[in-house]
């Protein structure tokens, strides 16, 4: 690591650039357009239509989440969610949910650490009204004092449901050892103290503070007319929504600290553990090699069928070794950090090993990353990449959180470009940055008595030479 | 205390005697405003209509659809109805969990390996009637994918490990099958007896041992001829899978399309007592007679099924599930027992079986039971409101047209429909169909519907309270 500093960063960037476009089949290059405009106050509308379709999805997205809370009103973001079903000045709730139901509609929305969706899936026809429903429970909603009392139960329900969910459980565990401290080491629910004491002022300021023309995107898929879609949104959210860009609300830093969280119970039949590095960030140029490098690590599952015959090397040993019941590398981007690792679910016997094949084949992407499991996981990427944007409802979800990361949408033939760029050294470049003797965070829960501590695992994030 | 080196865990090791990690510089800049490559022009696509080609009597059917992927399927007209009992039973539900397993030409690792390098994915599903393999691939790939999944359909090599491994699969999904399957497999036998539809899909275990190769073979044999096969697919040019799977299925023998005997409704009961079930509760699901996929009234059959909705009682999801629907404005909402209540038909190609499928705690299964039935009876006497019929009718629209913004339902809708009835109907004429509805075609499917004993399914910790087949069996709707 002494070395570092006197490395000369040649920055060969003109050689990804100068790719040419000419070698994309037609399809990468006629994609369907995504169409932007911005309006005045700040509110973008984002688009991309699908001829011939007969039905759209339209979603509000913002950029706000559980991350931009303070200890105080944690869980406000996702309060709000709720309440936004639950009437507004013009509708009551059931009149809300009746108006939906008979147009054969859907209405939905959720809250994650950096954002908040509200979308609809409607008829071409219906595509002015969802707008105008979108605006009417995003910016008039009632907020009823005693239909926020009787929200509280509903929440502290779902948190039990949520808490069921041992994979969900784990990374709230991961994002609070990880992040301790900082906004993103909240959870998205709030603690139960907060989900029983919020007050309608909490949910007004939320509202006032984050649900701004600048920090909203309107995206749209399927049977949009571009045209016609900002138009109803200007007068739908046009003078409704404040404009923003005075000030901007400042985003709490997130400081990775390495640590680790373990709820020990040893009568569970099964540990579940995570183990992550701290990753990169959305707009980060290693964003996309840690895609590459999550797919060669991979997902595993003892009832997929795939058995032994699996390519990634990291299934092939936990099949073999039988480590673990199942895996699945997962590679979390935020606004200035991310999360790169893997989830596993063990028999508590085989934790000890688990973690050792598990570091060393992380490891081994730094020095022995080969070129033929670079190539088939590029190709891997592309399709998963691809795979999701199958069906209106996940392409507006794509432009819309582009729009909220990036600030723009890229294009398949720049995804292309990027992921054709990366080479078995970029592979090991990256891994070196995020792997090679970093410190890491680690969360488990259940009979994890025989979970090494943290500086096996952490001793474990480099090799010797010997 | 072992002294090896590799367990210093007490002290971190001296940077001199860490292996070198490589630089970590790449070769790409970050994601910024300005677009990394720039695009001269970007044409949408327009919309294509379905295109179907007959190559000496193997049906290939195709829809042309922007993106980068392409889904690619055959369907093949075999399943569970036509299987016989210490003959072949369960050879459907195996050959489906062989399907990715070694063949002549590759072993089970090179064909995940190679689909992996071909950003392809293959899988396979059987049924009562219909058995179904499909392949997604990035859509320069699509001829590599689909060689593999012709090879996995056609050139199985049934070794005696992979022989092994799936009998003890199956075994295990038997175990593994929760009541919500369990109470739906049962409720084909109980609807349909001894006749080919009542056939059990999932191998009972008495006849897993049976499982053999010779038995998968003779499948393929009797199965696949190129009159009992439909080629279909979405996001590829018609003409190039037309070229493909002409190649690729050369080899496939003209024959007769195989027939089993008729399926009769007869109504009766399935009952299987769980013992340990996870959440304690009992499952009930009752059902009666409708018509098959060419029956007249099978729009008005699915807009029946959608107006009485349901769901769980905790289910989440916004406005849009069918919150005011039937299921839960008269049953989920008023009796707090009711865990879950959800209509449900199941179409074949010569039966089908509409119901209601729900749950409770064990001694509220005849509470669960009664009104399941009341539900049906009701709607032999009391006409729908225009509010409900339109709703539903405008949700079962909503939805078909949503599922079929995805390009893998798209291509196995057209699949299965060319199998079907030998043409694709489109999503259009469907929705006119939905809009012709009345409720006069409501009252008449529920009173024939009723007109036939009910059939019920059953599977939880305690069936004590419920009803048995003949406490029931007399019931009848009003008649016409």
């Amino acid at each position: 690591m002494i070395s570092n500093g006197l490395r000369i960063g040649t920055r060969r960037f003109g050689s990804v650039a100068a790719a040419s476009t000419a070698s994309y089949p037609s399809y990468v290059l006629q994609a369907p357009e995504t169409s932007v405009t911005t309006l005045d106050g700040g509110l973008r509308v984002a688009s991309e239509t699908t001829s011939g379709s007969e039905t759209a999805t339209v979603g509000v997205f913002i950029d706000a989440g559980s991350r931009f809370e303070t200890a105080q009103n944690n869980g406000a973001a996702h309060f709000l969610e709720h309440m936004a079903f639950k009437g507004t000045s013009k509708r009551t709730q059931q009149q809300l949910e009746v108006e939906i139901e008979n147009m054969g509609g859907h209405l939905n929305a959720y809250t994650s650490r950096e954002q908040t969706v509200y979308y609809a899936k409607v008829f071409k026809k219906d595509v002015p009204k969802a707008v105008e429903i979108l605006g009417d429970i995003l910016l008039d909603s009632k907020l009823d004092e005693a239909a926020i009392d009787r929200e509280r139960d509903v929440i502290l329900r779902e948190m039990e449901e949520v808490n069921k969910n041992q994979e969900e459980l784990i990374l709230d565990h991961l994002h609070e050892t990880a992040f301790q401290g900082t906004g993103l080491g909240r959870t998205i629910l709030g603690p139960e103290q907060n989900i029983r004491s919020l007050t309608r002022g909490d949910l007004k300021n939320y509202i006032d503070t984050h649900y701004r023309a600048d920090k909203m995107v309107i995206s749209g898929a399927g049977a949009i007319d571009h045209g016609e879609l900002c138009k109803v949104v200007g007068d739908v959210f046009g003078s409704r929504v404040a404009s923003g860009g005075a000030v901007d609300f400042p985003m709490e830093p997130a400081v990775f600290t390495g640590s680790d969280k373990r709820v020990r119970f040893d009568s569970d039949d099964k540990a579940h553990v995570a183990l992550a590095f701290e990753g990169a960030s959305w707009t980060s140029e290693y964003a996309f090699p840690l895609m590459v490098m999550q797919t060669i690590l991979g997902a595993w599952d003892r009832t997929s069928g795939s058995g032994k015959n699996i390519a990634s090397k990291l299934g092939q040993e936990v099949a073999e070794h039988e480590l673990a019941h199942s895996f699945m590398t997962f590679n979390n981007c935020y606004k200035d950090t991310g999360l790169f690792g893997v989830y596993a679910v063990a028999p508590d016997n085989k934790l000890e090993d688990l973690m050792w094949y598990l570091t060393s084949n992380m490891v081994r992407l730094v020095h022995k990353t080969s070129d033929e499991e670079v190539a088939r996981a590029k190709t891997q990427l592309k399709a998963n990449m691809l795979m999701q944007l199958d069906g209106h409802a996940n392409v507006a979800e794509d432009i819309g959180r582009q729009l909220l990361t990036y600030g723009r949408r890229l294009t398949m033939a720049e995804i292309f470009t990027r992921i054709d760029a990366i080479d078995t050294a970029d592979v090991k470049a990256t891994a070196a940055k995020f792997i090679n003797d970093q410190d890491h965070a680690l969360a488990a829960i259940g009979p994890i008595h025989a979970l090494p501590d943290y500086n096996y695992i952490r001793r474990r994030s480099y090799w010797l030479r010997y | 205390m072992k002294n090896d080196k590799d367990d210093g865990d007490k002290d971190s090791h001296k940077d001199s005697d860490k292996l070198q990690p490589p630089e970590t510089e790449i070769k790409q800049p970050p994601i910024t405003l300005s677009p990394l490559v720039s695009i001269a022009s970007q044409a949408s696509p327009t919309a294509a209509e379905v295109e179907t080609t007959y190559i000496s009597g193997l049906c290939v059917s195709s829809v042309e659809k922007a993106g980068g992927m392409t889904s690619v399927g055959i369907c093949v007209g075999a399943g569970s109805k036509f299987e016989t009992s210490g003959l072949d039973r369960g050879s459907n539900h195996a050959f489906e969990l062989l399907c990715m397993k070694d063949t002549e030409t590759m072993t089970s690792s090179d064909i995940i390996s190679r689909l992996d390098g071909l950003g392809a994915g293959v899988a396979a599903l059987s049924s009562r009637d219909q058995f179904m393999i499909t392949c997604d691939s990035l859509r320069d790939n699509a001829e590599g994918a689909c060689g593999i999944m012709v090879d996995c359909l056609l050139r199985g090599k049934f070794s005696d490990t992979d022989l092994d491994d799936c009998r003890q699969v199956m075994h295990w999904i038997n175990s593994e099958m929760g009541g919500v399957e369990w109470v739906k497999e049962g409720m084909m036998g109980a609807a349909f007896g001894d006749t080919p539809l009542g056939n059990p899909h999932f191998c009972p275990l008495e006849d897993i041992a049976g499982i053999n190769g010779d038995m998968m073979r003779g499948w393929r044999d009797r199965f696949l001829t190129r009159e009992n096969m439909v080629v279909g697919g979405a996001g590829i040019e018609h003409a190039r899978l037309v070229d493909m799977v002409g190649r690729m299925l050369e080899e496939v023998p003209n024959g007769e399309v195989p027939t089993c005997g008729e399926s009769v409704y007869t109504g009766g009961e399935f009952r299987m007592v769980e013992p340990n079930n996870m959440d304690g509760l009992t499952r009930v699901a009752v059902g009666f007679e409708v018509g098959s996929w060419h029956d007249d009234d099978l729009v008005p059959t699915c807009v029946l099924q959608t107006l009485l909705g349901g769901g769980d009682s905790f289910s989440a999801g916004g406005p849009g599930k069918g919150m005011y629907s039937r299921l839960y404005r008269e049953v989920l909402n008023r009796c707090y027992w009711a865990e879950a209540a959800e209509a449900y038909t199941i179409i074949h190609n010569d039966g089908g079986v509409i119901g209601i499928a729900g749950a409770s705690v064990p001694n509220k299964s005849q509470d669960l039971t009664v009104v399941f039935l009341e539900q049906f009876a009701k709607l032999t006497v009391v006409p729908v409101s225009d509010e409900e019929l339109s709703r539903a009718k405008n949700m079962i629209r909503g939805n078909i047209l949503t599922q079929l913004e995805s390009r893998q339902v798209l291509s196995e809708d057209i699949i299965r429909q060319m199998q079907t009835y030998g043409s694709r109907e489109h999503p259009s004429v469907v929705c006119e169909k939905i809009d012709r509805v009345t409720k006069e075609d409501i009252m008449r499917i529920a009173r024939r519907a009723m007109s036939k004993p009910p059939s019920i399914s059953a599977v939880g910790p305690d069936l004590t309270y419920v009803p048995k087949f003949e406490q029931i069996s007399h019931l009848r709707g009003a008649s016409e």
